[in-house]
């Protein structure tokens, strides 16, 4: 089942890549994300002690807040211009959690790979990458996440 | 068709549900109606996929503080469009006087939820049909289009089942458990209203600005606040819904009292 004329987009890889937070930027950027919401999300950031957590516009389960991942699947519509919109699908990276990334999957007819640019390609990382093809999205868009980390370094991007 | 719109496709999903729904579920389906833009367009939807008259109970959950126009609403058209109406309320703690004064949380509970938990019992119903929508909270939004309950009606969100290519529903459900149908997920409020201009639906006139104020999403009078906005026909809330940038339930008071409101409200069975 599609969802209408937009697209949809699902954003997988593995724990800690910064999948909630990579869609919760572009959310912002388009200017998608509502003035109540961002209140809120302030709010919860000030009260658990942290700085903005951009990933808590999707992670919006305490227990998601508390322990920094996301455990079930959720849907963001990202506003376009001219009035058109995608739907970024959120997913787990944990792999207890391999379920709900395989229903919020099955939703999306594209897909972005996130892969943290300091660490080496996981097991897990591959996993969703064939669990993709498996729900049958035939293009995935490779997003090497936090270069800002290693310092922009064209080695660890190549690597 | 041709070129099916959004509208089309969305609609034909949702028709699609609310079938899927009665196949599984027969007598034993509810549709919940609180006469907002929403279920007002899920019944809407039910009457076209059962070619005007479905056969499936329609219930309002009356806490008795709702507005004067939505009771006036729900009254005109319960008899125009002939709908098989139960109206449920939680009678005990609407004499021990239960009231939005004291504390949001427990007066939300005590009329909405527990108010549905013993019609569920009372009519045994195994399933109901739900119109909220993945963008107007995000708690909703980490929502299943069938969604089960509990015996007490919880809702174990962190165990969630798959639900693959909104086909394959996990419709089977264990004795004393219900299920939680939810057809109008993926739209949006824009879409909602788009639909209700296409289709030239009725709505309560609370939605439509005068002294450019207008109720963005209605429930409770206690409840609800106003938005500024000169939107006073269905065509305008629609170009405005384009534009704006505030929250749908901002105006929504139970949803903020205190933090993870809807998420706890939800977890013992909220809608």
């Amino acid at each position: 089942m599609s969802l209408g004329q937009a697209s949809s987009i699902v954003v997988a890889g593995d724990v800690d890549a910064g999948k909630s937070t990579l869609i919760a930027r572009l959310l912002q950027e388009t200017g998608s994300l509502s003035v109540g919401v961002s209140e809120s999300v302030r709010k919860a950031c000030d009260n658990l002690g942290r700085g903005f957590e951009y990933a808590y516009f999707l992670d919006s389960f305490e227990e998601e807040r508390l322990t920094e991942r996301t455990i079930d699947t959720t849907q963001a519509i990202c506003r376009l211009p001219r009035g058109n919109f995608c739907v970024f699908v959120d997913v787990p990276g944990h792999q207890e959690f391999v379920q709900a990334m395989l229903s919020g999957a099955s939703y999306a007819d594209s897909a972005l790979l996130v892969i943290d640019a300091n660490q080496p390609i996981t097991q897990q990382t591959k996993r969703h990458a064939l669990l993709l093809e498996f729900i049958g999205i035939p293009q995935i868009i490779v997003c090497i996440n936090k270069l800002d980390l290693c310092g922009f370094k064209q080695a660890a991007f190549e690597r | 068709m041709n070129n099916p719109s959004r509208l089309d496709i969305l609609e034909s999903q949702s028709i699609y549900i609310i079938r899927e729904a009665y196949w599984r579920y027969k007598g034993g389906l509810a549709l919940l109606w609180s006469m907002g833009k929403d279920s007002t367009a899920m019944v809407h939807l039910a009457r076209k996929a059962f070619l005007g008259d479905p056969p499936i109970s329609v219930v309002h959950i009356d806490t008795g503080y709702k507005f004067k126009e939505i009771y006036a609403f729900r009254d005109r058209y319960a008899k125009e469009w002939n709908l098989n109406l139960s109206v449920v309320k939680n009678q005990d703690a609407m004499s021990r006087g239960v009231s939005c004064e004291g504390d949001r949380f427990s007066c939300c509970t005590a009329l909405k939820t527990e108010a549905l938990a013993q019609a569920i019992n009372l009519y045994h119903w195994q399933a109901l049909l739900v119109a909220i929508r993945r963008d107007e909270h995000t708690i909703r939004a980490k929502e299943r289009y069938f969604s089960s309950r509990d015996k007490d009606s919880r809702w174990d969100y962190q165990h969630q089942g798959v639900e693959l290519w909104g086909e394959y529903f996990r419709t089977q459900l264990q004795p004393g458990t219900h299920a939680r149908v939810h057809p109008l997920l993926g739209w949006r409020e824009l879409d909602v209203w788009e639909y209700v201009l296409r289709e030239k639906l009725p709505v309560v006139s609370l939605y439509l600005a005068k002294h450019k104020q207008r109720y963005r999403s209605i429930g409770c009078e206690c409840c609800c606040q106003t938005v500024s906005s000169a939107a006073d026909t269905v065509a305008k809330i629609v170009k405005e819904l384009r534009v704006t940038r505030l929250a749908e339930r901002s105006g929504r008071v139970q949803d903020k009292e205190r933090e993870y409101m809807m998420q706890k409200l939800r977890s013992l069975g909220y809608m």
